[in-house]
């Protein structure tokens, strides 16, 4: 229960202090990445069958990073949201991601459950996985067995919520062109109308214009696109266009994919 | 000569009309953007909201529960009680409070208060290995941990939210776009004032 005693600290004394980024992996492109090299390749190509067959099959997905030791400056349960944030294991829509980080020299794990799993896998139920399936063969440095332990566990609960099965992989980001077109017509029929209007003044006026087609001029139309940047956000903006607004997770990593918000648990052993 | 007068007329409309649109068309993008950057910091706040509300509704059992063995930590749970009930009025005040800074400061004053009056409690229980045996009460601690942990999250991305946000309305030339609009900075959650200043816990 120290666990407990430590994040209340952490957010008492450092509160928002331990926000800066650290150096964490990119998103890989395998379901087990271990860079403590703990596991056999073919340890590492079975739970990558698991897994992978596990996310055709029922859209959810479960990510495990093995490592040696926790970076400088941040604790387990802040590190493994920010690697959920940089992986984003699961879809945005439903967020049934699950991110398995062990630390082998620090003797520390956790399961980091999505938003949308945190009803089928709550705290406690991650809390008894870890200690009851995992944590015993992780003592024994058999890190291979306590995945396939809690997998076995973490994959039918989350399957219970979620049976939809994929085609592909899951979403690839894609750029929304939500240009606003009313605008852009609007103003275009505007001046239509005023040419319309002032050439017409223009034949009562006098003859110059005679009976010769209004000038059409295709004023404020130019193809021209222009980037500005608010920080992370970048917005493609027409000219005529409005501002694409990204997702919530937009502001995080860019990456598309569920977001958990610290469900799951911690263990040592 | 009026033919001159004609098309100076028309290149004259064309340029007004054009600037006209790029004010209309720049301003509307800024709006947008601030209102999306605003909805982004009401959803995270929501989120705040949330995780503080389960952290409050599991206190009553948790101080139910260590009732039954602690009987003599009566101070110390009544603190937690009192900061219990203080933060119970500041609870799911809406977005509202993120235009006014004094509110919210008290609403982190008042939950920050929970968080110490419910950190000593959790150091006082170690001395009753009966209540740390209990199975209800390594239940609740569990979801304790969790909802803390909880807190520290949603905090950190709705102070990000904050940034994204008052980023964006303070650089220029957003900042007069912002002012004419009315969009105010919001406030962030800060490390506890006096935090250096407590009490060392021995685990």
């Amino acid at each position: 229960m120290k666990a407990l005693h430590r994040i209340l600290l952490l957010v008492l004394f450092f509160g928002v202090i331990l926000t800066q980024a650290q150096e964490l992996p990119p998103k890989p492109a395998a379901w087990c990445n271990d860079y403590a090299d703990v596991l056999t390749p073919s340890q590492e190509d079975t739970l990558n069958a698991i897994l992978g067959d596990f996310e055709r099959r029922t859209s959810n997905q479960i990510f495990i990073a093995i490592f040696r030791r926790l970076p400088e400056n941040t604790y387990l349960e802040d590190f493994a949201v920010r690697l959920f944030e940089q992986w984003r294991p699961g879809l945005p829509d439903k967020n049934n991601g699950i991110l398995i980080v062990i630390f082998t020299e620090d003797r520390k794990a956790r399961i980091e459950v999505g938003y949308g799993l945190e009803d089928v896998i709550t705290d406690l139920q991650a809390r008894q996985v870890l200690y009851n399936e995992m944590i015993p063969y992780f003592k024994r440095g058999d890190y291979y067995r306590g995945l396939l332990a809690g997998l076995r566990v973490l994959m039918p609960a989350a399957e219970g919520k979620y049976k939809i099965p994929i085609a592909g992989k899951s979403v690839k980001k894609k750029r929304f062109k939500s240009d606003n077109p009313i605008v852009g017509i609007m103003t275009i029929a505007f001046i239509f109308l005023m040419l319309y209007a002032l050439s017409r003044r223009g034949r009562y006026q006098s003859m110059t214009f005679g009976g010769g087609p209004p000038v059409i001029w295709y004023g404020g139309h130019p193809h021209h696109r222009r980037r500005r940047r608010y920080d992370d956000e970048e917005d493609d903006d027409d000219f005529f266009g409005g501002s694409s607004g990204g997702g919530f997770g937009g502001g995080f990593s860019g990456g598309f994919g569920g977001l958990s918000g610290g469900g799951g648990a911690s263990g040592s052993w | 000569m009026k033919r001159g007068c004609l098309i100076g007329l028309l290149v004259g409309l064309g340029l007004f009309i054009i600037i006209g649109i790029s004010v209309f068309v720049t301003v509307k993008n800024y709006y947008n953007t601030f209102v999306t950057l605003e909805e982004q910091v009401n959803q995270a706040w929501s989120q705040v909201e949330n995780v503080y509300q389960r952290r409050a509704d599991l206190i009553p059992n948790l101080v139910e529960v260590v009732k039954g063995y602690a009987k003599h930590e009566r101070e110390t749970l009544q603190a937690v009680i009192e900061a219990r009930s203080r933060v119970g009025g500041q609870v799911n005040i809406g977005p509202g409070v993120l235009n006014d800074p004094q509110a919210f400061a008290r609403f982190q004053q008042a939950q920050d208060a929970l968080s110490s009056a419910l950190q000593r409690l959790m150091v006082v229980v170690e001395r009753y290995p009966e209540l740390k045996a209990d199975q209800r009460f390594a239940d609740l601690q569990a979801q304790l941990e969790g909802t803390e942990n909880r807190i520290a999250v949603e905090r950190r991305r709705f102070n990000q939210a904050v940034q994204a946000y008052n980023t964006a309305i303070r650089k220029f030339p957003a900042n007069i776009i912002a002012g004419i609009f009315g969009f105010q900075p919001k406030p962030y959650f800060k490390a506890q004032a006096g935090a250096e200043t407590a009490p060392k816990v021995q685990f």
